[in-house]
């Protein structure tokens, strides 16, 4: 088998009003169809157009009545303002080496949306009724989780593995594909068949006493039997009734998912409005102490003139000072000079006096005693250090400091404020305790339907049990006197075919089982870095899903890694189950690091077969980088982008 | 290898028939269904697997049943015929 998608047509589907015909045609050698854009331009409302025209759903998990009641919502607004009231998405693809066209409309002319389906196989139109099956005998929506697979969902898909209700809905998707409820049914059809011709065997005996003692026997039997099948009912209505209200109260989820974000934001808003007033007193109080404490702080300026001028007295008092001791060293040179003396400063021999020495002597003590006249103290350093000390030179500084951090503070305020006011708008019929207690409904009936689905197993065994017991019936009765050799025959059929079909059901699933663990743990060495710590991924019977080290021990790895385990898993799953089939990702690379979204491209993608449709931001891959990883291995590229600026319409232009 | 599972006759038969007759030759099924075993014939497992999987969709049951009961009154002439020889 075969499927692979060629194209796909939008009409007024979210911010397409019209994409004629994107060509998703892929190659071997080119697999991969890359559809680059921004956030919020339109990828994901690509990727659930897709959805919707296989499945007639819009997330995972969603049956087509509840995804009716939010298609309005992707109704091309433009359109829809210009009157148009049709949207519509057709997907053509090849299966079987036959050409399929499958067409989804939705009619927005009444109250309610009128979804209509067109399946056509070459020229044969498919029965309205049988497109349904059509599609799942071809891809299967309850495997659609793993060729349909938003990357935002990749953070969760790892801790959702842990527990018993995901791990039940994998194994119940896998079992689905292989077809093991068609073995299931036909177990539990041939296991009546059996009973019947147990009956009618018992019936032919000769002996009295042997037909009442089986049918004693088979009466307690059935009594047992009909007893556990009527509680395993019971349980099974009521845990189809909690689905029913699980559904509804995440269908109010979703409703309320932008007010809950709302909620969230406010009550960060109103801890950080509270946290900016704390902030905001604080500083006021600082400002205060620095203008308590630094009143001469606006004085600095007088007191840096005043200081200047004492620092320009100072000197000039210095300098005369210098310059008396100046003339009083020459006075005592030339003293000394006259009486034959030695230098007052080198102490080395003075040259003997001449006729100008005395007179130069005479000048010199003028020069002193004209010093000395003007004189009038020496520098005034005490008050020079204490004008220093009055001039406060770090107040104004912080001070200005402080009305910044304020300015800063009450602007952020003002906007938080507004932003509030804003988000108590929106919220003003829809208080954060409503919002929480649909949240405490929700893991009421998680919990409910846990333990519906836990007292469902322990019907098997007792169920089994039961089996058994009839089982060793059928086998006595052929020995026994007046048993019908053509019923013994029949009985040797039915019991056979029945044991055949249990262990088949086992035998089956195991395999797969084996088959998944094998790929997703290749696949998971090829994809870590550091692959040398780890055997692979063990797959347990009942799905739970460890990491494990070279000695089989589980090992607790990171968020990272995490995010390889379930890619791992995804792209095994996905190769068990939709074998040859396409792969859509959107945004399958958003949560990884640079270094493994090569990795990932470059050996992850491949093994996802030969059409991998994927939907990426910039953020996550830019086109530079696209091509440089995946060069000729990309079949196509496109482009989403905004003609007009306007968020309600997106066209999507070919890069390559 | 994993099994094709979309194949021309829906999700999985292939390899369900292949786990079918794998489970035929399981040598404790050889000794406790010697009989009927031994009475069924390659193109009987296909023939199973096949009405099992064209009436997996059916909430009437009866279709199943009887080609079910068709195949089984070939099959019981067989262990008919084993049975009358091992007495």
């Amino acid at each position: 088998m075969s499927l692979r998608f060629e194209n796909v047509s939008l009409k007024n589907f979210g911010p397409y009003r019209t994409i004629d015909s994107l060509n998703l045609e892929t190659e071997a050698e080119a697999p991969i169809v890359l559809i680059h854009g921004e956030n919020t331009l339109g990828k994901t409302s690509l990727f659930r157009a897709l959805r919707w025209c296989l499945y007639g759903s819009l997330l995972p998990q969603q049956v087509p009545a509840h995804a009716n009641r939010e298609l309005s919502k992707y109704l091309n607004r433009p359109a829809a303002n210009d009157g148009e009231n049709l949207m519509e998405v057709t997907i053509r693809f090849i299966a079987n080496d036959q050409p399929y066209q499958l067409v989804r409309r939705a009619n927005f002319e009444g109250e309610s949306p009128r979804v209509t389906t067109d399946l056509r196989i070459g020229p044969t139109v498919v029965q309205q009724a049988s497109i349904e099956a059509e599609i799942g005998r071809l891809l299967h929506p309850q495997i659609s989780e793993f060729f349909l697979f938003d990357g935002e969902l990749l953070k969760d898909f790892y801790d959702r593995l842990h527990t018993d209700r995901e791990r039940d809905f994998i194994r119940g998707s896998i079992d689905t594909v292989l077809g093991i409820p068609a073995l299931q049914l036909a177990q539990r059809d041939v296991a009546e068949l059996a009973e019947d011709v147990v009956q009618r065997q018992t019936k032919a005996l000769r002996s009295s006493s042997d037909r009442e003692r089986f049918n004693r026997q088979l009466r307690e039997l059935k009594n047992q039997q009909e007893s556990v099948e009527k509680d395993r009912q019971e349980i099974q209505e009521a845990l189809q009734s909690a689905g029913v209200q699980l559904k509804r109260v995440k269908e109010d989820i979703a409703a309320v998912a932008e007010l809950q974000a709302d909620a969230r934001e406010q009550e960060t808003l109103e801890s950080s409005i509270e946290g900016g007033k704390h902030e905001e007193a604080k500083i006021r109080e600082d400002m205060r102490r620095l203008l308590a404490t630094g009143w001469l702080a606006p004085a600095a300026g007088r007191l840096r003139e005043v200081l200047e001028k004492v620092e320009s007295q100072n000197n000039a008092a210095e300098e005369k000072q210098r310059a008396i001791r100046a003339a009083h060293d020459r006075v005592d040179v030339l003293r000394e000079r006259i009486q034959g003396g030695v230098c007052v400063t080198c102490h080395q021999k003075l040259p003997p006096p001449d006729e100008s020495t005395s007179q130069q002597l005479k000048e010199a003590e003028e020069e002193v005693a004209r010093l000395g006249a003007t004189a009038d103290g020496g520098p005034n350093l005490q008050l020079e250090r204490r004008i220093n000390a009055l001039i406060d030179t770090t107040t104004v500084q912080r001070y200005r400091e402080k009305q910044e951090q304020l300015h800063t503070i009450v602007s952020a305020q003002f906007d938080r404020n507004r932003r509030l006011s804003v988000l108590k708008d929106r919220l003003k019929d829809n208080d954060a305790a409503k919002i929480r207690s649909l949240g405490d409904e929700q893991e009421r009936l998680d919990s409910v339907i846990d333990r519906y689905e836990q007292q469902l197993k322990m019907f098997k065994p007792r169920l089994d049990g039961i089996a058994t017991e009839q089982q060793k019936i059928a086998r006595q009765l052929p020995r026994l006197r007046g048993a019908q050799p053509a019923l013994a025959a029949e009985s040797a059929f039915f019991e056979y075919v029945r044991i055949l079909l249990e262990r088949t059901i086992e035998q089956y699933q195991e395999r797969t089982r084996m088959e998944v663990e094998k790929a997703a743990s290749e696949m998971f060495i090829k994809l870590v870095r550091d692959s040398q710590g780890y055997k692979g991924l063990r797959i347990g019977r009942d799905y739970r899903v460890d990491l494990v080290g070279h000695r089989g021990e589980p090992v607790i790895t990171s968020e990272g890694g995490k995010q390889l385990v379930a890619l791992s898993l995804i792209g095994a799953l996905k190769q068990a189950a939709v074998r040859g089939g396409p792969v859509v990702l959107d945004s399958p690379l958003a949560r990884l690091d640079l270094d493994h979204r090569a990795n990932v491209l470059q050996t992850w993608v491949p093994w996802l077969g030969n059409q991998a449709i994927l939907l990426v931001q910039s953020g996550e891959l830019t086109e530079h980088q696209a091509r440089s990883i995946m060069g000729s291995r990309i079949g196509q590229e496109y482009r989403i982008y905004r003609p007009n600026n306007d968020p309600e319409e997106a066209l999507i232009e070919r890069t390559q | 290898m994993v099994h094709q599972t979309n194949d021309d006759s829906g999700h999985g038969r292939a390899g369900a028939l292949e786990a079918l007759r794998e489970v035929a030759g399981e040598r404790d099924i050889l000794n406790d269904y010697r009989t009927a075993h031994g009475a069924f014939q390659a193109e009987d497992y296909e023939q199973l697997i096949s009405i099992a999987w064209r009436h997996q969709f059916n909430d009437d049951r009866t279709k199943f049943k009887r080609e079910l009961q068709e195949l089984r009154e070939h099959v019981s002439l067989r262990i008919l015929a084993k049975l009358e020889v091992s007495e």
